[in-house]
């Protein structure tokens, strides 16, 4: 008979991608500097080639045009990946979306109840910074970056053991939660980040109902920097 | 009385059921969730049953948590008898 629980402190699900680095704020700080730099090297070459082509030939203008168009537009569609982890995904039945509601309520506070029921993001602090997950992916609030990651239930797990059933969305959610709550690192590590960028990028982008989800995310944020100095 | 009402906001407050409450095992399912065993930790009957039902969804490939407080929870491979309230969930990956 089982008399006592036995701890795991990693996630096991970190084993499926054992050639990652393990997620901390070095790795994080490294990564959004590549991505920084990976969008300025999308930038650069489209805004140097319509200086170059208004300065040769101002005729050229359209073209010119053109170039600064896809300079705007590149950094914006990762921006937009990045937005879309967080987008609600199809409703189940209405009593299993209230029963996994439910259970998804009684696992956070009320503030983090009370923003879920307006966005249906549930914001939870994390030693990286304040996360808020989704039904299928999460964004790491850490410094003025957001980290975009896509995660979820593995839909090979989930057809497995429910046939052709689909989790509700409360269930979502509180399977990523439980996740992080239990290996903050080794749930980064897993995700696949989509997007890395200034969390204004992110909002610019997110569809406006779950924009007070990231304003109450850099609020905690904000609060927890005051808080040491 | 369990004290594990799911809509009342009490997971993870407490790590030992009060008084004669019972403890519950849960599991994550495409019906929001489905309550697999009841127990007390002084009822070893009860308690077997739960840890074969435990088992049971653990070789389908469950992975089972318990709250360790507001903001935490950790995985474990064997039945915690005291916890009052076991979940299932399934294995995440990156999308």
């Amino acid at each position: 008979m089982a008399v006592e629980a036995q701890p795991i402190e990693v996630l096991p699900e970190t084993a499926t991608v054992h050639w990652r680095a393990r997620v901390d704020d070095a790795v994080l700080r490294r990564r959004g500097r590549l991505w920084t730099a990976s969008t300025l090297a999308h930038i650069v070459p489209f805004v140097g080639a319509a200086a170059l082509l208004m300065y040769l030939q101002p005729l050229a203008l359209p073209v010119a045009l053109a170039c600064l168009a896809h300079a705007w537009v590149i950094p914006e569609l990762y921006a937009s990946r990045g937005a879309n982890v967080l987008r609600p995904r199809r409703r189940a039945g209405e009593e299993p979306e209230r029963r996994s509601v439910g259970l998804l309520g009684d696992l956070v506070g009320h503030e983090a109840r009370e923003l879920h029921a307006r966005t249906g993001l549930v914001l939870e602090p994390g030693r990286l910074g304040i996360w808020l997950v989704g039904e299928a992916g999460a964004v790491l609030l850490h410094g003025r970056r957001a980290f975009c990651f896509c995660v979820k239930v593995d839909p090979a797990a989930v057809a497995a053991a429910t046939g052709d059933g689909e989790l509700p969305s409360g269930d979502r959610i509180a399977h990523l939660l439980l996740a992080l709550r239990a290996d903050e690192a080794g749930f980064a590590t897993v995700a696949n980040l989509s997007f890395a960028g200034h969390r204004r990028r992110l909002r610019r982008r997110l569809q406006p109902p779950l924009r007070p989800a990231l304003a109450a995310g850099v609020a905690a944020l904000d609060r927890r920097s005051s808080a040491h100095g | 009385m369990c004290p594990l009402d799911l809509d009342a906001g009490t997971i993870g407050v407490t790590n030992r059921p009060e008084g004669d409450a019972m403890c519950k095992l849960i599991r994550m399912d495409q019906t929001g969730h489905s309550t697999l065993a009841e127990w007390t930790p002084d009822d070893p009957a009860a308690v077997e049953a739960a840890a074969a039902a435990f088992r049971a969804e653990l070789d389908r490939g469950y992975l089972a948590m318990v709250s360790t407080g507001p903001g935490h929870a950790e995985q474990v491979r064997e039945l915690p008898v005291e916890a009052p309230l076991v979940i299932l969930r399934l294995p995440i990956s990156g999308g």
